[in-house]
């Protein structure tokens, strides 16, 4: 087990190399002069060159991405062309906003999700074929668009919810939660469904084993057998599936701010990608990565958990 | 974790990916005969038509749209549908149907261009890992997990920035990044298809890799193929639009879906009508390329693996429902002081004209400290019967007849009645131990969990009683054994733990269905000894399932024959091996290779056991019997007295098992 984790730990130094230049290619391949957006227009050449090379955007690209990794090992992220803030603090404020909408899309596709399974693997009929058909529905709607209709019946018809914005934790943690209700169910209405169905399967799989009819002919009460051994025993794909919603929702992130005006993480990079403000483009680009490869690592260690055969094997 | 796409917006496919089209290699899939099984999918054809009339429109936007994208009605703006226009107009006065037309012209063939590319790469990689294996294919799959990895909708975004002006160029990386779903479904199907006999042949007469690859592998994972293209066009449809919403890769006044859902966002305030059509349209296409996938994939598997959808659905006839007790009411207990009465047993399956019998007709007594031994060829409905004991039948299947058990009727009895009967009375021991055990859970805490279920007591007790249990079937060191997972133990040892799992309620009547059956030769003994030991000293009733009559002569009192769903012959052990009165029981026992010759072969019985259903009519086992004459297919003969205390069901019993 350790060895595995290790072997996955080992995987994501290259991914995040490969990705951090792969970014770095592709900026540079930008029409446009930075510091033509910096300035503004009617300014000499040479001052344009003296504003590049102040940024040290006159230096062949190696040595551009040279001084931007010696930078990332020595903790610094560079600072922003435009803003002139330090990336990893401008990172640093916007961070919270993206992961609060990760672990609650998680936490709701997770709980809602495997309670809707495990109901419709019980109750089969109108309730199994209502979430086949919202899985859908989930699938096909584009969460930006859902958003945008979630705040038209509830934020501004039925004024339940804001409308859009963020309120950070420590100011108030009722307007923290009343801002983050809306944009979390948009995230995870694809995550509900989806688990839901992966759910149903894998619990009719995990039923239709020997070893359920062996406890049912142990007289144990059949909410025992479907929560505690049934439940248990499928967790593994319902685990794989939250993993994968879980990098699904990271992107959906991007989208989901936008519509709601959230001050995240993905907000920042479209700005950023707006601006061609590579060092901020970078710095995102990596942190995403690096979530994913979190979250990656969390799903492993939860399979060690649910799964004796591999928790022991270490 | 099968096959999974790397998807952002919409986390499409993360579990319809799961294993799409990953059937094992069939013939060629013809693209005529998908298509035809689409159409006869009412959904998929539906998704069908919604789909070609959705890029029809857009594809002929300049004929069929009724004006120019930009075109402003500036007396109109922001209207609802109106005759003039059917689907409103925007803030400045254009008509949404004609622009949302135009728009899907870049959306559409953008989501095309990366579809193609993700295919194109898919397939070819995956079909090179899948073929070739070895360390192309795990470099390949390291690379798929790489794709997995990388935050699809932020690398989007950043090339897009690069050409400002066109989504195009990002559908490049966007069918790349999207490769790894379709990749990792065609290697397992090629996988499946490499072991196939005909490419070996192919391989062995000397054709080039390529060769095979491109003439015996492709024209076979054509469904898959067309599966996965579906799943991919939904997410890349819905990441171009993505895009578009986010403000990139569109020049302002051109017409694109995501663009005009972002218009309609801002404008909903005025009139909330805009964002109807605009997502509606991003719906309904991505919801028909769903439809469509799924369809064709229930197409592609279909036609491999026999039609998913044509077993016909029979229903348990309501009339067959309650058991019918009053046909064995008072039903007299043939042996003197039997716990467990069982009359008429019988387990049906639904299918044509009330079900298809399993079961019929089984009546046995259980005697505390008596065994009984239910014995037969597979398939004869021994383990069937055995677990009706239980009232557990296969799934969809009913029983029906008379269980008493001292005297209160367990037959129709409900699951909540079951549960004072299963473990506290009748136990059950299984075939396989341990698929009988639950793998996440250990040894001792799977005990525990049924000491708890049985009898109040904490925590500590219940451990303490698991370890003795585990003691009391012989098994060394039952402290580190209770810390044990099944996955970590022996068959043998599994077997007894299940039988301390039986013996933790201190039932009267254990069943065991083939204990012995998956286990070692040399273990098998150890097993038997365990049960006779164990029923010697707390006089249970014993009823064991075997086909083995090693078995039944160490262990029984009493047999009971079973041959196509039917009790056959039922006698005390010593008089079936004695004279059997059935033919069958007769050739049972000279097949039994503990009684052979050796160096003669063993004589077998010719034919095979009936499959339920088409059982014959008149005496079951008549085409397989060398008593038979014309009179045993004419009627079923009825189970008779042959001798004192020996029942067969032949019309011959007189002439059988004479020559013994």
């Amino acid at each position: 087990m350790l060895r595995y984790l290790l072997r996955r730990l080992l995987l994501s130094v290259p991914l995040l190399f490969g990705v951090s230049i792969l970014t770095f290619i592709v900026v540079a391949l930008v029409p446009g002069d930075p510091a033509v957006r910096i300035l503004g227009a009617g300014h000499t050449a040479a001052e344009y060159q003296a504003a590049d090379a102040r940024l040290g955007l006159t230096e062949p690209l190696l040595v551009q991405y040279w001084h931007w990794l010696d930078g990332v090992l020595h903790g610094s992220l560079g600072t922003s062309l435009f803003t002139i803030q330090s990336v990893s603090s401008t990172i640093a404020q916007r961070l919270p906003v993206t992961v609060w909408l990760i672990v609650g899309a998680t936490l709701v596709s997770l709980v809602a999700g495997v309670a809707l399974g495990i109901a419709s693997a019980v109750w089969r009929g109108p309730l199994g074929r209502g979430i086949d058909a919202a899985s859908w529905v989930t699938f096909a709607v584009p969460n930006f668009w859902l958003g945008l209709i979630l705040i038209e019946f509830i934020a501004v018809k039925a004024h339940l919810l804001p409308t859009s914005g963020f309120v950070p934790l420590g100011q108030s943690s009722s307007l923290w939660l009343r801002s983050l209700i809306l944009p979390v169910l948009t995230l995870a209405a694809v995550g509900v469904t989806g688990v839901a169905k992966q759910t149903r399967d894998a619990m009719d799989e995990v039923r239709s084993r020997e070893f359920v009819t062996a406890l049912r002919m142990a007289g144990l009460p059949a909410w025992t057998i479907l929560l505690r051994h049934a439940l248990r025993n499928a967790a593994i794909p319902i685990v794989t599936t939250v993993g994968l919603f879980m990098i699904a929702m990271l992107g959906g992130t991007i989208l989901v701010e936008q519509v709601f005006a959230l001050p995240g993480m993905g907000s920042l990079v479209v700005q950023a990608a707006t601006d061609r403000d590579l060092p901020v483009i970078e710095g995102v680009v990596l942190y995403f990565t690096l979530i994913v490869i979190v979250l990656n690592l969390l799903v492993d260690l939860s399979y060690a958990w649910l799964n004796p055969k591999v928790r022991v094997a270490s | 974790m099968s096959a999974l796409s790397p998807l952002d917006v919409a986390g499409a496919g993360a579990w319809r990916g799961a294993g799409d089209g990953a059937a094992p290699g069939g013939p060629p899939t013809r693209p005529r005969s998908m298509l035809r099984s689409l159409l006869r999918d009412p959904l998929g054809a539906a998704g069908l038509a919604v789909l070609v009339i959705i890029v029809v429109g857009c594809a002929a936007a300049p004929l069929v749209a009724p004006y120019s994208p930009y075109a402003s009605a500036f007396t109109s703006e922001l209207s609802g549908p109106t005759g003039a226009h059917w689907l409103g107009t925007d803030e400045l006065g254009r008509d949404i149907l004609s622009r949302l037309l135009y728009g899907g012209q870049t959306t559409l063939l953008a989501a095309a261009l990366a579809t193609a590319i993700a295919v194109v790469i898919g397939t070819a990689l995956g079909v090179l890992g899948g073929y070739l294996l070895g360390l192309t294919d795990r470099v390949l799959t390291l690379w798929g997990d790489l794709l997995l990895t990388i935050p699809v909708l932020v690398i989007l975004i950043v090339v897009v920035s690069v050409f400002p002006n066109s989504l195009y160029p990002a559908m490049l990386p966007l069918g790349l990044l999207l490769s790894a779903a379709p990749m990792r479904v065609i290697r397992s199907v090629t996988m499946g298809i490499r072991e196939d006999l005909y490419i070996d042949a192919a391989r062995v007469s000397g054709l080039s890799h390529w060769r095979i690859m491109r003439r015996h592998v492709l024209p076979r994972i054509t469904g898959p193929i067309v599966v996965q293209a579906t799943l991919v066009a939904s997410v890349a449809v819905l990441l171009a639009c993505g895009l578009a919403f986010l403000g990139f890769g569109v020049q302002v006044p051109a017409p694109s879906w995501g663009t005009m859902v972002a218009e309609a966002a801002s404008q909903y305030q005025q009139q909330p009508w805009f964002l109807v059509p605009t997502g509606g349209i991003i719906a309904l296409t991505v919801l028909s390329l769903g439809l469509v996938g799924d369809a064709l994939r229930d197409a592609v598997t279909g036609q491999w693996t026999g039609s998913t959808r044509t077993a016909a659905r029979y229903r348990r006839p309501p009339a067959a429902a309650p058991a019918a007790p009053e046909l064995t009411e008072g039903a007299p207990a043939r042996e003197p002081g039997a716990l467990l009465v069982v009359r008429d047993l019988a387990v049906t399956l639904p299918g044509p004209s009330g079900g298809t019998p399993l079961v019929s007709g089984v009546s046995f007594d259980l005697v505390p400290g008596r065994t009984l031994a239910i014995a037969g060829e597979s398939g004869c409905g021994k383990s069937v019967t055995a677990r009706a004991l239980l009232g557990v039948a296969p799934p969809g299947g009913w029983i029906t007849g008379s269980v008493r058990l001292d005297g209160a009727e367990l037959a129709g009895a409900r699951e909540a009645q079951w549960r004072g009967v299963r473990g506290r009375r009748i136990a059950f021991i299984g075939q396989e131990p341990m698929a009988g055990l639950d793998p996440t859970q250990t040894v001792g805490s799977a005990l525990a969990e049924v000491i708890r279920a049985y009898a109040r007591c904490g925590r500590r007790e219940a451990r303490d009683r698991a370890i003795h249990l585990l003691r009391r079937v012989s098994l060394d060191d039952p402290a580190r054994v209770a810390r044990l997972y099944p996955h970590q133990i022996s068959g043998g040892m599994a077997q007894r733990v299940t039988i301390a799992r039986a013996l933790a309620g201190d039932p009267e009547i254990l069943v065991a269905d083939e204990p012995t059956t998956a286990l070692d030769v040399t273990i098998q003994a150890g097993i038997l000894a365990l049960l006779r030991s164990l029923q010697m000293s707390s006089q249970i009733a014993l009823l064991i399932v075997t086909h083995d009559w090693g078995v039944v002569a160490g262990l029984a009192d009493d047999v009971l024959v079973m041959y196509a769903g039917q009790a056959v012959e039922t006698a005390p052990a010593q008089d079936v091996f004695g004279q059997p009165r059935h033919p069958y029981t007769e050739a049972l026992l000279r097949s039994d290779p503990h009684a052979a010759t050796p160096g003669a072969a063993l004589p077998v019985i010719a034919g095979t056991v009936p499959a339920p259903g088409q059982w014959p009519s008149g005496c079951r086992f008549a085409d397989r019997c060398g008593y038979a004459t014309p009179d045993c297919t004419a009627a079923e003969p009825s189970l008779a007295e042959a001798a004192p205390g020996h029942d067969a069901r032949c019309i011959h019993a007189d002439r059988v098992g004479v020559t013994r």
